[in-house]
């Protein structure tokens, strides 16, 4: 224990793990937020088509040459994030369809793009850092620290100001659009903000396991929790800590950094089924 | 007991961040070399590894886990300038290229990630008493080498390597 302790006192030292932790507890943070909206309203797996758009977007930047690939990646995100989570019940298509066709589709297209265009003396390894994340946390430069910071910064202002608005879309939005209130809008301001959790995201766990971290912290809370407000903020200290365990893990024992981070929500999502089955029988 | 719980990890959610505190190092933003020698001597007591710890490095990286080497590495070839003049003592795969417009051969000590989908690669330069082929071990063998990051200039361009005064490695 003691040796493990020195361990991470002499890694700490580095200036690229204090910002892989900052980063990933805030991200963290963020995608737990909105996992509780996500999960009840049947998206639980948004957040893997969205990271598909995302890789996609990110392939074009890297066959255009962008110096910073987030201004084509955020833009296009949120456009088919408002696309998923707007087009209501008329649409043709509906929603896990649309999702799967939008998934599939850009994670297709962006590979194409990726072997056609790409300049990269590594491509194999550039897509597996990119769909995995193994240690793309590990490499952000203090720019991108400060614009994780601010995009976190303006999910949990987003999420402080309408919540109450968030928890009306959540349960029923129909009664919400019948009582005047502008459900689209507010659906708009949603999809968005999960369209930059999203994005910042896939610098932690990778485009593929983007998912987990929505999802998780979510469902461990529901185990033990029933209402939305206990179950949000219990989410966020699951997904906070299991970050946090997941980043310190894979840094002692030399793992990948997304999968390790998934693999600690997974025992957290274990441990706290245990525990709401004991409290349900007492 | 519901309420218990979430008052108790409220609690929690409050106190951790001033609990990690004294780890991270927050708030004590003086980049003090002396205490990361400190820190590499209390962990090479600890391990017993003190046949290298007489040979004190700026970064070693033969201590750390893959993930970190990896990351490191990124970084020492994303901004090079910065680890100019440092010492660097690192483990990896052994490799020779050779280049045809300058007719010499490149050594190599190549990292691969945590994934191994990627690897990256320092070049070092030993002193003009390691002769190639000779006293070079075959590809991918398992090397440490120990040295100055140091940088020279090719036609033109700027390259970066370690001027390593050491190389040990095992011989199969």
């Amino acid at each position: 224990m003691h040796e493990i302790i020195d361990k991470l006192v002499l890694y700490f030292q580095f200036p690229f793990v204090r910002y892989a932790m900052i980063t990933g507890t805030l991200i963290a943070l963020c995608s737990s937020l909105l996992g509780v909206t996500l999960v009840l309203k049947r998206f639980s797996f948004i957040g893997d088509g969205l990271s598909h758009v995302a890789f996609g977007a990110i392939a074009i930047a890297t066959a255009m040459n962008l110096t910073n690939n987030l201004f084509l990646v955020l833009p296009v995100t949120i456009i088919c994030a408002i696309i998923l989570l707007c087009s209501g019940q008329n649409s043709k298509i509906k929603g896990d369809a649309a999702l799967a066709m939008l998934s599939v589709g850009t994670l297709a297209i962006g590979y194409l793009i990726l072997n056609v265009f790409s300049s990269s003396s590594n491509l194999a390894g550039d897509v597996c850092t990119t769909l995995f994340g193994s240690t793309s946390i590990l490499t952000l430069s203090m720019t991108d620290v400060w614009l994780s910071g601010i995009l976190s910064a303006l999910v949990v202002v987003v999420f402080l100001v309408f919540y109450h608005k968030i928890f009306a879309i959540t349960f029923d939005e129909d009664f919400m659009t019948a009582t005047g209130v502008k459900s689209k809008a507010y659906n708009l301001i949603l999809a968005t903000t999960i369209a930059i959790v999203i994005v910042v995201a896939m610098n932690l766990v990778g485009a593929l396991l983007i998912s987990a971290l929505v999802i998780f912290p979510a469902l461990s809370a529901m185990r033990v929790f029933k209402s939305f407000r206990a179950v949000t903020i219990c989410s966020v200290f699951v997904s906070v800590i299991c970050a946090a365990l997941g980043i310190l893990i894979s840094i002692l024992a030399g793992t990948p950094v997304g999968s390790t981070i998934v693999a600690v929500d997974i025992a957290g999502f274990l441990l706290f089924s245990l525990v709401g089955k004991i409290i349900s029988r007492g | 007991m519901k309420k218990t719980i979430l008052k108790f990890l409220i609690l929690c959610l409050v106190i951790i961040p001033f609990a990690v505190q004294p780890i991270t190092g927050c708030g004590n933003d003086n980049h003090n070399e002396n205490r990361n020698e400190e820190a590499k001597e209390v962990f090479d007591s600890t391990t017993g590894n003190n046949s290298k710890s007489a040979r004190e490095v700026d970064i070693d990286l033969s201590i750390m886990s893959r993930t970190m080497i990896f990351a490191e590495v990124n970084n020492i070839t994303s901004n090079p300038e910065s680890y100019l003049g440092k010492s660097i003592r690192l483990k990896g795969s052994y490799f020779a290229a050779y280049y045809d417009v300058t007719d010499d051969y490149y050594h190599f000590v190549l990292i691969e990630d945590a994934d191994s989908c990627c690897q990256q690669g320092l070049e070092f330069i030993l002193g003009d008493d390691y002769i190639f082929p000779g006293d070079f071990p075959p590809d991918m063998t398992e090397i440490e080498i120990t040295g100055i990051y140091s940088s020279y200039l090719e036609s033109g361009q700027t390259y970066y390597y370690i001027a390593a005064d050491v190389m040990q490695y095992t011989e199969e």
